[in-house]
């Protein structure tokens, strides 16, 4: 269970409130008008920003003043979620470990998510040369690697068509089902995945909040 | 009407000026036109002799004059070229742009025969290596012994652009002829460092970066004579010290060609003589022109020279020689 | 625009082709080709490339931790500190040469190997530290959130995501530092002490000057040419080195770390030490105002403002060149690492022959030391274009826009700006100038470069030392009224 209760920071004159629950193993979708704040909670939560008051629970232990390392959360953001100067093997290792320096069963692990998201012919590629498409899959790869209980996406699929789009929520779907990962998913396209969230917050303003149960 | 008329008598004014005030340009090597030089004091007297401006131009030293003079040809802006030596000069008068000085150098006294028509000689020199008494007891009698035993630590001057370092070059020569290659690799064991010109390596000297420094046999007279201390002295050679007179002449298409006659003749007048010991540091042509009292303490060594035709053949080579073994 | 930009490149040929008849027709001394083979040859080949070599390889080595800790995180007044590495790279370089004079005689030989390399060092240290600092810079905080979120301490973010930049840059950051100490001049003729320490560039010099010999000139410049060019292909694989020295964007800056403050501590002690000697020294006689100082003043000024305008108007045709290819390159940069020297006697033994080499003095150091700053400020400009034309071209052109209106409307207004900046640039590199002027200045002609070597040539050091401080405060002061104008035109 992730509990956030009156999370609050504040960026040069702009201050953000947030406090929502979300059960584990659920899909949260957050909504709302651009500057709201929903990638600023994405970053406090990450720990990117630091937090002035407010905990946040995940199973009954607060995490908020945790450095970012010992969080529970993984992340996809918007853009750049690669980097393009290296290999996608080297990206890929480096959701297991920061040095990218596998032993033998990491080594098999990342040859299995690989094949699982039709990476195997591309492992070699520098991550820029990829298409769109093609990064997204390197890029979700890595997070399923990373296995990180709760999983933040930031409008990650945005760019995309909506066919790519329909691909990696699929995908995103299989980890909460395959690795029991909470998905906290910030969107524009609520009407597309709408079957598939659980439940949705939405921004009325930056210290205003409402959760409502998507169904 | 009234303006044109104001116009007119101004122009006419100023070309009577200009006609009335001649300047003659003297082109010459830098330490000559420095206060210390003789320059002022000749600019002073001839001025008041000739009723026109004297224009010393510095240029770095004596070899650069040669080149200058090269390098502008027939549209120098020079009326006289002062500062050239015995050694050079076959190369300068090859240049055909000298004009005959019709002055009569019989008189002179010289380290040696010299005569020509179009170069007039103005003073001469002894070169030598000149040290600290104080501070350097082993001093070497010889070239040979400079060049081959001794440890002392010399400065000297770039032969290709200074003439006292083109002295040593062929003061080498005249001393170790074919051997001349190795011996320049074994001075240049104990070479501090080759400067571009006199005033530099003279300078470094008294600074203490080396023991001993190629200057002239006069040089210890003038710290003798000017700061009262004599313990800088010239080593004497047995072998002979090579000389340089030093020369000047004028140049064939100079616009006021009779004046710069008339300095060469004032050059070796006893008016003009009398200054140069005492400025240039450096023996008179004419026999009974003031001197320092000093000069009389100072060597008198046998004279070695080259004809200037043989200089000018072979100075190239000569140049190159050295340079192979000074940049190893 | 097309005619404009070609025009500029046939002005550089044409300089080019009337140096080769010149030299083609020189009075020179007749010799045979095989008589300049000799150990002296060897010499300045391999010293010339040594002393390059080990120049480039010090100042890398020493620039990379300096920027790598100063790129750490933004600071408080960091904009001075990069203004201040800038200054070093268009110094006059007579003025690092004294400053080093000053600071380091008594301590070593500075008219030495050591010298040079020490004064190289002081020269492109600064600069290799701007280039390395920028690009750590732009390693878009991005990138490193994403490291952060994967988990990477400070070693990983150097490992994967600095040293790839800083590789990157090294390459051509050290053949860029090798090329302009390969034709080092006026260090290399006033370090260097002796015939022994002597590089290509000077011995063209002194073939000339001393030996009157333009055919030993071209030899060596042909063998210069040879490497330099060489050494460029070598480089031109990718973008050559942008030399822009932009304008510091705004930036969230913090109090500089303990770290950054001893390196920024180390590094401004180092770099202001030789000026402050400089400034010792030049107090160390009193000052001797004289008229031919003034005039050397007055003529160092007016040959500076017309080599300037001229190296601006060759900068903005030429950016307006659409072509990228590798030839153009070469010819920008070519320029600023080919034997001026050559090129500068061609023209003037040409002038000779034509018997108007003396009343063209004046024009011949403009056009040459034109040529020379040109490069250094056509980027900025080129630069401003390219980006321009990428946003507006296909506007102008289906609205029918003729080349003087684009000119007129588009570009003019995004020039403006820079162009006080980049005049005074090229003024300020043109008036330390001393090669050109030595050359072929007749005996008359005094500028303050050449009054400064000639008082280092008579050992005159402190007078030396206090003509070059009027050389740096006359820097100083147009550089400072570049900033006055550019800024008044950014607030108009």
């Amino acid at each position: 269970m992730l509990e956030v209760q009156q999370l609050a920071m504040h960026i040069d004159d702009q201050g953000f409130e947030w406090s929502f629950a979300l059960p584990h193993n659920k899909l949260l979708a957050v909504v709302g008008g651009s500057g709201i704040g929903k990638s600023s909670l994405l970053n406090t939560l990450l720990g990117l920003r630091p937090a002035q008051s407010g905990t946040i629970l995940w199973c009954g232990q607060d995490v908020a003043r945790l450095p970012l390392q010992q969080r529970p959360f993984g992340v996809l953001f918007q853009s750049h979620n690669l980097f393009d100067h290296l290999s996608v093997t080297t990206n890929l290792a480096l959701g297991l470990a920061p040095s990218a320096r596998l032993n033998a069963r990491q080594r098999q692990q990342l040859a299995v998510a690989a094949k699982r998201f039709q990476l195997t012919e591309l492992l070699h590629n520098r991550a820029g040369a990829l298409s769109g498409g093609q990064q997204q899959r390197v890029a979700l790869a890595r997070v399923f690697l990373q296995n990180k209980p709760v999983l933040l996406l930031d409008e990650p699929f945005s760019s995309l068509d909506p066919a790519l789009r329909a691909d990696g929520l699929a995908w995103v779907k299989e980890l909460q089902r395959e690795h029991g990962t909470t998905v906290i998913l910030v969107t524009h396209h609520l009407t597309e995945m709408a079957a598939d969230v659980d439940s949705v917050l939405e921004g009325v303003s930056s210290t205003l909040w409402k959760q409502y149960p998507a169904r | 009407m009234h303006f044109k008329q104001l116009v007119g008598s101004l122009v006419l004014c100023c070309s009577i000026g200009a006609a009335q005030a001649q300047t003659l340009t003297i082109y010459t090597y830098e330490s000559f036109t420095s206060e210390w030089g003789p320059g002022p004091a000749l600019t002073e007297k001839f001025s008041a002799q000739c009723q026109c401006e004297v224009n010393f131009v510095g240029l770095e030293d004596g070899v650069a004059l040669l080149n200058r003079l090269r390098l502008e040809g027939d549209q120098s802006q020079a009326d006289i070229i002062l500062g050239l030596d015995d050694g050079l000069m076959a190369e300068a008068k090859a240049l055909g742009l000298m004009a005959e000085h019709g002055q009569d150098l019989s008189g002179l006294s010289l380290p040696y025969g010299w005569n020509d028509n179009q170069f007039v000689p103005y003073d001469y020199g002894h070169f030598a290596f000149v040290y600290d008494a104080t501070r350097v007891t082993q001093v070497p009698t010889s070239l040979r012994e400079l060049v081959q035993d001794s440890d002392l630590s010399i400065i000297y001057q770039d032969p290709r652009i200074s003439t006292p370092g083109q002295g040593l070059m062929l003061w080498m020569k005249s001393v170790f002829g074919e051997q001349s290659g190795e011996a320049w690799q074994q001075l240049q064991q104990k070479t501090v460092t080759v400067t571009p010109g006199w005033t530099e390596a003279y300078a470094l000297f008294r600074e203490g970066k080396s023991d001993m420094v190629l200057s002239y046999v006069t040089s210890p007279a003038y710290h003798i004579t000017l700061e009262d201390i004599d313990k800088y002295k010239a080593a004497e050679f047995s072998e002979g010290h090579y000389v340089q007179i030093e020369l000047a002449a004028a140049v064939a298409t100079s616009k006021n060609l009779e004046l710069a006659q008339s300095f060469l003749a004032f050059l070796i007048s006893k008016p003009a003589q009398d200054v140069f010991a005492g400025t240039n540091w450096m023996w008179p042509v004419l026999a009974d022109a003031e001197k320092p009292a000093a000069f009389d303490q100072m060597i008198q060594p046998k004279s070695l020279f080259f004809s200037s035709a043989e200089v000018a053949k072979s100075r190239r080579d000569w140049i190159k020689e050295w340079r192979n073994a000074a940049s190893q | 625009m097309k005619i404009a930009a070609f025009f500029a490149t046939l002005i550089i040929i044409t300089t080019l082709v009337l140096a080769g008849v010149g030299l083609y027709f020189h009075p020179g001394g007749g010799y045979g080709w095989m008589s300049y083979i000799d150990p002296w040859l060897v010499q300045i080949v391999r010293f010339s490339i040594w002393q390059a070599a080990l120049s480039a390889f010090f100042a890398v080595l020493i620039a990379l931790p300096l920027a790598w800790c100063l790129a750490g995180q933004a600071f408080h007044g960091q904009w001075l500190v990069k203004g201040l590495l800038n200054l070093f790279f268009i110094m006059p370089v007579l003025t690092i040469i004294l400053g080093v004079v000053a600071a380091f005689s008594d301590w070593f030989n500075v008219f030495s190997l050591k010298g040079i390399l020490l004064a190289h060092l002081y020269l492109n240290v600064p600069y290799a530290i701007r280039i390395f600092w920028e690009r750590l810079s732009r390693i878009a905080e991005r990138e490193r959130q994403l490291g952060r979120t994967l988990g990477f301490s400070r070693w990983h973010q150097f490992v994967w995501l600095e040293w790839p930049v800083l590789r990157q840059a090294l390459k051509p950051v050290f053949t860029m530092i090798f090329l302009l100490c390969f034709s080092s001049f006026t260090i290399v003729l006033t370090l260097g002490g002796g015939p022994a320490n002597t590089n290509l560039e000077v011995a063209i010099y002194q073939a000339l000057k001393f030996d009157f010999d333009p055919q030993a000139g071209v030899l060596y410049a042909v063998i210069h040419a040879l490497i330099a060019f060489g050494l460029m292909w070598f480089l031109g694989r990718r973008q050559s080195l942008s030399l822009e020295l932009d304008r510091e964007k705004a930036q969230r800056t913090v109090a500089p770390t303990r770290q950054q403050g001893l390196v920024l501590t180390v590094m401004l002690a180092l770099l202001l030490y030789p000026l402050l000697a400089l400034l010792l020294h030049s107090l160390g006689a009193p000052w001797q105002g004289s008229q031919r100082l003034t005039q050397a003043i007055a003529t160092s000024l007016m040959l500076a403002f017309g080599s300037g305008s001229f190296a601006l108007l060759l900068a903005l045709l030429r950016s307006f060149s659409r072509s990228d290819n590798r030839i153009m390159r070469f010819l920008d940069f070519g320029l600023l690492v080919m034997p001026i020297m050559v090129i500068t006697t061609g023209l003037f033994l040409l002038a000779l022959r034509l018997n108007i080499a003396f009343k063209i003095t004046g024009l011949l150091i403009i056009w040459l030391n034109g040529l020379m700053a040109m490069p250094l400020i056509v980027s900025p400009l080129a630069s401003r274009v390219k980006a321009f034309r990428a946003r507006y071209d296909h506007l102008a052109l289906s609205l029918d826009m003729g080349s003087w209106a684009q000119f007129r409307l588009i570009y003019w207004p995004a020039l403006r700006a820079t162009l006080p900046w980049c005049l005074t640039l090229a003024i300020v590199l043109s008036v330390g100038d001393l090669g050109i002027a030595a050359l072929i200045g007749s005996a008359q002609f005094v500028t303050l470069p050449i009054l400064i070597y000639q008082a280092m040539g008579s050992y005159q050091m402190v007078l030396a030392s206090q003509l070059t401080l009027v050389l740096l405060l006359i820097c100083g002061a147009l550089l400072v009224a570049a900033e006055w104008f550019s800024e008044r035109n950014r607030n108009a």
